[in-house]
């Protein structure tokens, strides 16, 4: 499974003015494509603060102690804010708790759908040229240096750019055709869409500005002759100058009739046109550039698409994906020599950054070296970056500066509390009204250390990993991939996103989340949905970027029942169709049943449990899940609820060893002093307890949740027969 | 356990809000009981008017129709029942006399020039005349004196009650006001406390109003409580904002029963809070309903907490009550088919069932048709009411006895 997020060690803290608050405390979790995380716990628990931290939102006080996001060969906790820009909302969307705060409530529900998208739309072609260009330059290199043999060097130089440049030249001519479709095929969609609404207002006898929505049809009805949509030689023309001479009927006399059959007629044709395939644009872009007896017009688009496909592969594609390959392959071939050597270097490395206290002038200078040669051994050319060694530079460089700042800081704020201390001590001896001295925020320095210590040997392990995995990579997909990436690129460059497509784009979206009637819809202010119209509208803004992750804050807290279940079948539905992956925070365990496909449980900061859906409602092993899950009624419960007593624990002072102890009828005496580690139950499961410890005593889950568990079971196996 | 006596009896109960050049009917003839001791859940989606009704039973609104009776005397009554049908009793009375005066016209000239006939005739007439006038009068005095009487309870059930309750137990009584029986908890515990009040003003703000001026009284009773619900005296001198949520909401709870009420109205006490924290609220009046052997009017949105707290739960749609039944019975054989949607819509902590979890859609449109017949509330067990019209009520009875 592809991973989209890795959580790595986060540890984040807030500063107050009665201390730090440590929020999150050293959590480890990870995000695949396609899947739902759910992160379950109270509030306080440091749930939303996880995910605020993906998103880039997090509250200015807040300190990052340690730890990194990584996504797409970057760390988005060190990215800028610019930076950031690209990510939010593009890549990673978020639905808030409360959909009224999160609209602009004096904006249309139209605007604010379209407004991402058409900004988007600028900078995401901006964008595709630049990655295509650079890659396409780095592919070129690659492959010019492992085709040159002794002296050909020059000779091989220009068959390779003479090769770039046909395949440049092809997929621009594929672009310029795919583009021409998809004009012709938005507007044989978008006359479709009016005539059904124009049809059903003519026959419900109620008509409104015929005349102005003919006049659109047929406007409209002049941009849908393309090859692949409305060939030529169709009876569209035809139908379409007797539309007109019906509409002057239809305003002298008001007979509708005529015009009902023509539409009708027209409709039939369109939606025949709408249903074809279309074609391989980007065989067809070679197809028409270099084949001189190339016909396209009137084949069946299947036949057409394997010749077009022979064509290309016999003359030129097989070839390329050859010397594609030859360029790959020494590309990775060289990143991995560097990376034995990267590896070596990072262990020599090692002790500059373990003595007591580090040199500045030193660390730096290591520090540099190390860069410079991980730098050398990434290889450019792979699609999948490996974030670890993209990130390694800013990681490191942060963890400097924090480590040689806080030396001079730390004795600062020390210095700076001491004094207020003191100035508090007097107002009260002299009986005076006084506040009290804000605590000092003192960055631990032996953490700073350990986190460059940790960077530095994730690299060199996951090095050392890709090295005992490099005879087994395959060169043949990768090039595939690597010519689909440059295709995919491509088409992205000249897509452009109209105001047209976009409001097209927005009410297809509007239906997907399920308003009804989205062209009146799309035209009204917020106030005037209503809580669960107006939560779905924040999903299909979140939506209409089309980011990979989706995360939700508690997105049904807000809302009752019925539209509660609405939301999360939607949710569900869009995750499906879209491959979405989401993060899903809820303090309610019976909505994550339904959503999730894993469940980390949160408390004060950690993660307690970490599972599977079926691990955490079946195999539930940690008492505060336990605990949870007994304290909520479900139908039949009819005892009483065992509560947990008391209350999460202040964070300015998380208490020693587990934080869950003082509340925790099950807690030991190893509880209240040391921290438990997470003990590994199966491969996908895992708790924080030191019941799990083979020396502690065998400890059964609640009867309530036991009895619940072996209820829902034998429902399950009753419903199987 | 809950005995046979009706606390709270609520007749007809209409609460109409002013909207622009319309009105709202956000409770629209609305008709339970609760008996003593007993859970009465309320249950709906949000905006179907369960916190109007029982914002309308403390008397936070003036209700606009029907009666409100606690304890045997009514505290709350509308008028606009009795006005419409004084409008309609002047109606009717117009036209009557109106045809009469039309006949004698005819009959007078069908007499022709006969004198005895035109005076028989006009005797005739004035003589009925009068009696639909007099019947008219007494309709209006009747009606007018209903009004002047609901008027009056609205106003002075606690001077009505004080009274009563004199006779009763001398003149000393100090149990003279009626509608501090009732007491309400909110849904927000941060919005309904006043944040620049410590905890003992707060919770002690109910017995100062009453008149009680001795501190040490005061104090007594304010640490009672508040060890009743589960916090420490220290606890008083702190302001709100210095307590978790669930602590809050122990707060709002203590500042309700201090008066030693009879009912109370927990308006989504649970809904603002963390689902651990939710089970200790619940527990907390589980145990407060035991020890002061309170009566709770329970309205919520989530059903999982409602089955498990309510002996009787109404489920209420659009101003309405479609169906009313104990719990175990509403759960086990839902009829109205708004009730069933609802209970479709429960999330459980069982995967493998919610992945099958089929939701039923409502659609009030397309499962009713009230063209020929509207619906009205029926019984169609003991303690099982649901709203339809006689057409679905077959129907129903026979789903019932099929199961």
């Amino acid at each position: 499974m592809e991973r989209k997020v890795d959580i790595k060690n986060l540890r984040i803290s807030f500063r107050t003015n009665s201390g730090t608050v440590k929020a999150v405390r050293n959590i480890n979790l990870e995000l695949n494509k396609g899947e739902t995380l759910a992160i379950v716990g109270e509030s306080g628990s440091g749930k939303s603060v996880t995910a605020r931290a993906m998103i880039g939102i997090l509250a200015p006080n807040a300190i990052v102690e340690s730890g990194e996001i990584l996504y797409d060969g970057k760390d988005l906790l060190k990215i800028s804010e610019e930076e950031f820009h690209e990510y939010r909302g593009n890549k990673i969307s978020m639905i808030f708790q409360d959909p009224m705060s999160s609209l602009n409530p004096i904006m249309k529900i139209g605007k604010q759908l379209t407004e991402a998208m058409i900004l988007n739309g600028k900078a995401n072609q901006r964008s595709a040229k630049k990655e295509l260009n650079v890659k396409m330059n780095q592919l070129k290199e690659a492959m010019i240096k492992a085709l040159a043999v002794n002296g050909n060097e020059a000779q091989v130089k220009k068959e390779i750019e003479n090769k770039i440049a046909i395949f440049k030249k092809f997929t621009a001519a594929g672009n310029e055709l795919e583009k021409a479709y998809n004009t012709a095929f938005q507007a044989a969609n978008e006359i479709l869409t009016q005539m059904d609404i124009l049809l059903s207002e003519i026959r419900k006898a109620e008509p409104e500005d015929v005349k102005e929505q003919l006049r659109d049809i047929l406007e409209e009805c002049e941009n849908v002759y393309q090859p692949f949509v409305v060939a030529d030689g169709t009876k569209m023309p035809e139908l379409t100058k007797e539309l007109k001479t019906a509409l002057k009927v239809y305003t002298d006399s008001g007979k509708a009739r005529a015009v009902i059959a023509l539409l009708e007629q027209i409709q039939a044709i369109l939606k025949e046109a709408v249903a074809k395939t279309a074609p391989n644009f980007f065989r067809m872009g070679y197809y028409v550039t270099y084949n001189k007896n190339a016909d396209i017009n009137g084949k069946d688009v299947e036949a057409l698409n394997k010749e077009m496909r022979k064509y290309l592969d016999e003359n030129f594609m097989l070839d390329f994906i050859e010397d594609a390959k030859a360029g790959i392959q020494y590309s990775f071939q060289k990143a991995l020599n560097a990376k034995q050597s990267v590896v070596n270097r990072l262990e020599a490395a090692k002790p500059v950054f373990t003595t007591e206290k580090l040199d500045e002038k030193e660390c730096r200078k290591t520090a540099k070296e190390l860069i410079a040669c991980v730098e050398e051994s990434i290889d450019r050319l792979a699609i999948y970056k490996d974030s670890l060694a993209y990130t390694f530079k800013s990681s490191i460089e942060s963890e400097l500066d924090r480590y040689f700042k806080a030396i001079v800081n730390n004795a600062k704020e020390e210095k700076r509390f001491e004094q207020e201390s003191k100035a508090v001590e007097k107002a009260v001896k002299a009986g005076k009204p006084t506040g009290t001295a804000i605590p000092p925020v003192i960055i631990d320095l032996e953490l700073v250390k350990e986190n460059i210590l940790r960077i530095i040997t994730r690299l060199q392990e996951s090095y050392e990993q890709q090295m005992r995995e490099a005879l087994s990579v395959d060169f043949d997909a990768l090039a595939v991939g690597m010519i689909d990436y440059l295709k995919d690129r491509a088409s992205a460059m000249v897509h452009k996103v109209t105001k047209k497509m976009a409001k097209l784009k927005a009410i297809k979206l509007m239906e997907e989340v399920g308003i009804p009637q989205p062209r009146k819809r799309y035209n009204q202010y917020p106030f005037q949905f209503s809580g669960g119209m107006r939560q779905r509208i924040v999903i299909a803004i979140a939506l209409a970027a089309n980011p990979d992750i989706l995360i939700c804050d508690e997105p049904t807290t807000a809302l009752d029942v019925t539209i509660q279940s609405q939301i999360l079948e939607l949710i569900n539905r869009l995750k499906e169709e879209r491959k979405l992956s989401v993060v899903f925070i809820t303090h309610d365990l019976g909505v994550v049943a339904n959503m999730a496909d894993r469940i980390a449980v949160m408390y004060a900061g950690k993660i307690v449990e970490y599972g599977t859906v079926d691990d955490i409602f079946y195999q539930p092993a940690h008492p505060y899940t336990w605990a949870l899950l007994s304290s909520m009624p479900d139908l039949d419960t009819k005892e009483t609820l065992e509560a947990i007593p008391g209350t999460p624990p202040n964070m300015i002072y998380p208490p020693k060893g587990d934080a869950f102890a003082a509340r925790n009828k099950y807690a030991m005496q190893i509880d209240f002093e040391e921290e438990p580690p997470l003990f590994e139950i199966s491969d996908t499961h895992s708790a924080a307890t030191w019941l799990l410890h083979p020396a502690a005593p065998k400890v059964e889950m609640p009867k309530v949740v036991k009895d619940r568990i072996e209820r829902m079971k034998r429902l399950e196996v009753a419903a199987d027969a | 356990m809950p005995d046979e006596e009706v606390l709270l009896k609520v007749e007809h109960l209409k609460q109409y809000f002013k909207l622009g050049n319309g009105e709202l009917k956000a409770v629209d003839d609305v008709n339970f009981d609760i008996k003593k001791g007993e859970v009465f859940g309320l249950v709906g989606e949000s905006g179907c008017g369960k916190t109007t009704t029982g914002r309308s039973i403390i008397k936070l609104y003036n209700i606009t129709s029907g009666n409100i009776y606690f304890k045997g005397q009514r505290i709350s009554a509308g008028t606009r029942s009795y006005e419409e049908e004084l409008k309609q009793v002047r109606k009717t009375a117009k036209e009557k006399i109106n045809t009469y005066r039309t006949e004698r016209k005819n009959e007078v000239q069908l007499a022709g020039g006969n004198r005895a006939r035109v005076a028989a005739a006009k005797q005739k007439y004035a003589k009925l005349i009068e009696k639909e006038q007099e019947d008219l009068e007494k309709n209006l005095a009747r009606l007018k004196n209903e009004i002047i009487l609901a008027k009056r309870d609205q106003k002075d059930c606690n001077k009505i009650y004080a009274e009563k309750k004199r006779k009763e137990e001398g003149p000393h009584t100090t149990d003279t006001n009626i509608t501090t029986k009732i007491q309400m908890i909110f849904q927000d515990p941060i919005a309904s406390l006043n944040p620049r009040m410590t905890v003992r003003e707060i919770i002690a703000e109910g017995l100062r109003i009453r008149g009680v001026k001795d501190e040490k009284e005061i104090d007594r009773e304010v640490y009672r409580v508040l060890e009743l619900v589960g916090l420490v005296p220290e606890h008083a001198e702190r302001y709100p904002h210095e307590f978790s949520g669930g602590q809050r909401q122990r707060i709002g709870i203590a500042r309700a029963i201090i008066l030693e009420p009879e009912l109370i109205i927990a308006d989504e006490p649970i809904s603002a809070l963390d689902v651990s924290i939710q089970a200790q609220v619940i527990n907390l009046l589980n145990e407060l309903r035991e020890k002061m052997g309170l009566t709770i009017m329970f309205v919520a949105h989530d059903l999982s907490v409602v089955k498990y707290f309510s002996d009787r739960i109404a489920v209420m749609y659009f101003g309405k009550i479609v169906e009313m039944a104990s719990s175990d019975e509403l759960f086990e054989h839902p009829l109205h088919p708004y009730t069933k949607s609802l209970l479709s819509a429960i999330p459980l902590p069982d995967p493998h069932y919610e992945k099958k979890r089929k939701r039923i859609t409502y659609n009030p449109a397309l499962a009713h048709d009230y063209e020929d017949e509207k619906p009205v509330m029926r019984e169609i067990k003991e303690g099982h009411f649901i709203y339809c019209n006689s057409k679905e009520f077959k129907k129903y009875q026979k789903e019932m006895n099929n199961r």
